[in-house]
């Protein structure tokens, strides 16, 4: 067997300041073989990002501290060899395509990394043309890169990594800042790289299920240290058995953990075969929800958009148009619809940032707007001076009040542009993509904090991608496309089937449930259905593996 | 959108490839001759060289695809050249000519102010107006990467450091624009100009610490020197080369000649003399000559019938420009020559 192209001997890492990055190493030991995919996981902080900087020689060279035991990367002591020797041998992406881009024109960016190695000009053309071949982005080459998408940007960053032929590519959560197409574009590119050109992978990824099939082994770091390394049939078990680590799980892996049935499922066509008992059974059935936000008709309007239209200013065409919508007091709205279909704009109009071109606007109270990136807000040096004590005791911050809002993790940042944009109270708050870049975890410290009672007479907007916590999260679902309403209905129906089914609801069609716990409820409900049948039949139950 | 958004979203323009000559032309190339419209500028005051640079700045951008784009960047940069020309009057005490006598202003104490130094004011500000519509022009068709190229050839670390300071005037602007719509979102007191600029900065600071990063895993630090193959002159480059040096030298040669001089005080004098039109058409010609050439479809593709008879009169027009220069010359030799001299001041003396 060939050299590890990364082994790590009881290594341990600690950044050097406080106000450094979170997240060091403890006493790690582990080895990444050529041509492995590797997927870490790990809460914020845990120390999964020094990982992968580590792989690349960031960890200690770029960011100091201190570090003990062995490491090395395709053979070379990370203590003698920095980020720019490693560089021929760990490609690397970041989170943020925008700051990983130096040149202008996406032929020269992907030719940068090899011009600093020194390559000829010949084999830097034909290792370009190679790269973009590979990537399917040859059309790229001669485009502008201010003029890219995130998706495509992140792909061109992607093509600088790997152009050099590396032996190992260091990914840290590559798609946090992408939306859910591109997302995909850029993971299978990772993937494809792996499979044909035996490059390992190591990949921090929080859209786990997406990844899972692929990896050879799951890495799960918890406080800088290695706490799981295993295949991911097993890793799913060891997340399964602890339930603060069921965060961890893919929604068909939660829904099965649930409903005790195991093995849990890699993929979702495993976790539809595991299921396909059910449904040759007893009907399933669907149990109440959790009724939170549940508009009901008297409940008095409190924005509304009437024949409401938007174009942005010197472009032909339409962002909005003929928008008819109005939101009641209470009410949880999903707002979906792929990349420029005019989320954005519409939360813009709701809050007044923007006047519309035709129709009207109207708010009968005031409408709180969170932009997606949360450190936009936060403009002082102290967490009091942001927001006033009542909203930042209502967050859960009022002893960070000292403190500068740059210091506060990324969950406490999120809290206090909350409660900066929450502290009059507005009788609607709009949040555009607050999940973007969040792991589970996170997402549902987000749900808790507006099922908060404080809000109970707020209506809430959210614009997102991401049906699993827009199924978590709304009643009612309206869909946008090219400008104008596709559709409006409720959850149960617009997230249960087409491309914006949740993942439980494209293993259960046809029953309404759409989140792991009602479907795992509706397991439940059907298996005890078929007991009771079975009792009176006197047949033994084909159930095997759910629990009542 | 608020104000502060939307100059932030005005200032995210950059190089645009849409075949006009000045993109096809090597960015060197291009660089001398924004640098000979450049020289004219600073060696001549006589507003109308500062008109003649200002339209073939205007002409070469609509010939490259871009005046929007330097029209929005100069009525960006049209308040600080208003500035300059409000400025002047009050910080310029001569000129004979006194409008407004014994003005008090706070701070400034008792004044006058003379149309001298109004029209001294007004001839800096469309100065500062040719110059900025020229570096507009300049950031929309000299393509960085290119030029950045040239320079890593002989310091690799300066090089990129440019190119990212070129590459995050966008970022930045958009990170502005995103801290003025989250600071308009925010109820009650809006926070003050000094902590929104603080955060700016510290934004900057933080994507300053990721670009590192991301150069570091790129084989920065190795700062191996660029080797690139030779690419042949074209004759897009062979054109805009003689027009930049032809306009250079007809700069020099009239300066040196004393043509269109300019007096601002103690009265405003410019000369406006048969010389002086010859010289303000030679430059315009000369500056003009290769946009001729045709613009490129945006595929980069010229039609070859159309570029050869293009290109012969552009080398024909080039050819009267060199005979004018010429006569510029024996211009100069001739300094006793008369010029007539155009008096702008048209009241009497104070």
């Amino acid at each position: 067997m060939s050299d590890p192209v990364l082994r790590l001997d009881r290594f341990s890492y600690r950044y050097p300041t406080e106000g450094g990055p979170a997240g060091g190493l403890k006493n790690v030991s582990l080895a990444i073989e050529p041509g492995e995919f590797v997927l870490v996981c790990g809460a914020s902080g845990s120390g999964k990002s020094t990982l992968l900087r580590a792989a690349g020689g960031l960890v200690p060279h770029h960011f100091g501290g201190t570090a003990a035991g062995e490491a090395t990367v395709c053979g070379r002591d990370l203590r003698t060899h920095g980020p720019a020797e490693l560089a021929a041998y760990c490609g690397t992406v970041l989170q943020d395509p925008e700051t990983q881009i130096v040149m202008g024109e996406v032929r020269y960016e992907i030719a940068f990394p090899l011009e600093n190695l020194g390559w000829a000009p010949s084999d830097v053309d034909r290792a370009v043309d190679r790269t973009a071949d590979a990537l399917g982005i040859r059309h790229l080459l001669r485009r502008r890169t201010a003029e890219l998408s995130g998706g495509e940007l992140q792909r061109v960053v992607l093509a600088a990594a790997i152009a050099a032929g590396p032996a190992l590519l260091a990914l840290d959560e590559p798609t946090s800042q992408l939306d859910p197409v591109a997302a995909g574009d850029l993971l299978a590119a990772a993937i494809t790289q792996n499979r044909d050109h035996d490059t390992a992978v190591l990949i921090a990824e929080h859209r786990i299920e997406r990844v899972l099939p692929a990896a050879d082994r799951v890495l799960v770091f918890e406080r800088g240290e290695l706490v799981c390394d295993a295949p991911p049939r097993e890793f799913l078990g060891w997340a399964a058995a602890t339930e603060s680590r069921a965060w961890l799980l893919t929604p068909s892996a939660r829904l099965c953990s649930l409903a005790n049935i195991t093995p849990l499922p890699v993929d979702h066509a495993e976790a539809a075969n595991s299921l396909s008992l059910i449904s040759e059974g007893s009907p399933l059935s669907v149990t109440a929800s959790s009724g939170i936000g549940e508009a009901t008709g008297a409940n008095a309007v409190e924005l509304e958009f009437r024949d409401t239209a938007y174009s942005f200013p010197g472009c032909d065409g339409s962002a909005l148009t003929g928008i008819d919508l109005s939101l009641r007091a209470g009410e949880r709205l999903a707002l979906m619809g792929a990349n420029g279909s005019g989320k954005s704009t519409l939360l813009r109009l709701a809050r007044g940032l923007i006047k519309p071109s035709d129709g009207t606007v109207e708010a009968s109270g005031s409408v709180g707007l969170l932009l997606q990136n949360p450190n936009d807000y936060l403009i002082h040096e102290r967490v009091a001076d942001e927001a006033p004590v009542g909203a930042l005791t209502r967050y859960g911050l009022e002893s960070y009040a000292d403190r500068d809002p740059r210091d506060l993790s990324g969950g406490e940042r999120q809290r206090l542009a909350l409660a900066i944009v929450t502290q009059e109270n507005p009788s609607v708050l709009l949040l555009d993509e607050p999940t973007r870049g969040m792991d589970r975890r996170r997402k549902s410290e987000l749900l808790e904090l507006l099922r908060a009672p404080s809000l109970n007479d707020c209506a809430v907007v959210l614009a997102t991608h991401d049906v699993e916590f827009a199924a978590e999260f709304a009643r009612r679902v309206v869909v946008l496309e090219d400008g104008r309403v596709a559709a409006d209905g409720p959850a149960v129906e617009v997230l249960a089937t087409g491309p914006l089914a949740t993942e439980t609801a494209r293993l259960m069609p046809g029953i309404g449930v759409l989140t792991p716990a009602h479907g795992a409820a509706a397991l439940a409900d059907a298996a005890a259905s078929a007991q009771a049948t079975a009792r009176r039949m006197r047949r033994p139950v084909a159930l095997s593996g759910i629990s009542t | 959108m608020n104000a502060a958004a939307g100059i932030a979203r005005a200032l995210t323009f950059g190089y645009r490839p849409r075949g006009g000559v000045l993109q096809r032309a090597r960015a060197t190339t291009s660089c001398g001759w924004f640098a000979a419209l450049g020289l004219v500028i600073v060696l001549y005051e006589n507003p109308l060289v500062s008109a003649v640079v200002l339209g073939v700045t205007l002409i070469a951008a609509v010939r490259c695809r871009v005046l929007r784009e330097v029209l929005l960047a100069v009525a960006v940069s049209a308040p600080l050249a208003v500035l300059v020309a409000l400025i002047n009057p009050i910080a310029s005490q001569q000129g004979l000519t006194v409008l407004v006598a014994d003005l008090r202003l706070p701070l400034v104490g008792s004044i006058e102010i003379t149309r001298e130094a109004v029209v001294y004011g007004l001839i800096l500000g469309l100065r500062a107006l040719a110059m900025f519509a020229v570096c507009a022009l300049y950031v929309c068709t000299v393509d960085p990467d290119q030029l950045l190229r040239v320079l890593r050839r002989r310091s690799v670390r300066s090089a990129i450091t440019a190119s990212l300071a070129v590459r995050f005037v966008p970022v930045l602007a958009r990170d502005g624009a995103r801290l003025a719509e989250a600071r308009s979102c925010r109820p009650g007191i809006k926070p003050g100009a000094a902590a929104v600029s603080r955060a700016v900065f510290a934004r900057s600071l933080d994507r300053a610490g990721d670009a590192a990063l991301a150069l570091e895993t790129r084989g920065y630090a190795l700062a191996v020197p660029l080797r690139e193959a030779h690419r042949p002159r074209r004759r897009v480059d062979w054109a805009v080369s003689a027009s930049a040096m032809l306009v250079a030298v007809i700069a020099i040669v009239g300066k040196s000649a004393g043509l269109a001089s300019f007096s601002d005080y103690p009265l405003t004098q410019a000369d406006l003399g048969p010389w002086e039109i010859v010289l303000i058409l030679a430059l315009g010609v000369t500056a003009l000559a290769p946009f001729t050439l045709p613009t490129a479809r945006l595929d980069g593709s010229v039609s070859a019938a159309s570029a050869s008879a293009t290109e012969v009169s552009a080398a024909s027009v080039l050819t009267t420009s060199a005979s004018v220069t010429s006569v510029s010359a024996s211009a100069a030799c001739n300094v006793a020559a008369p010029s007539a001299s155009t008096d702008l001041s048209t009241g009497g003396a104070a």
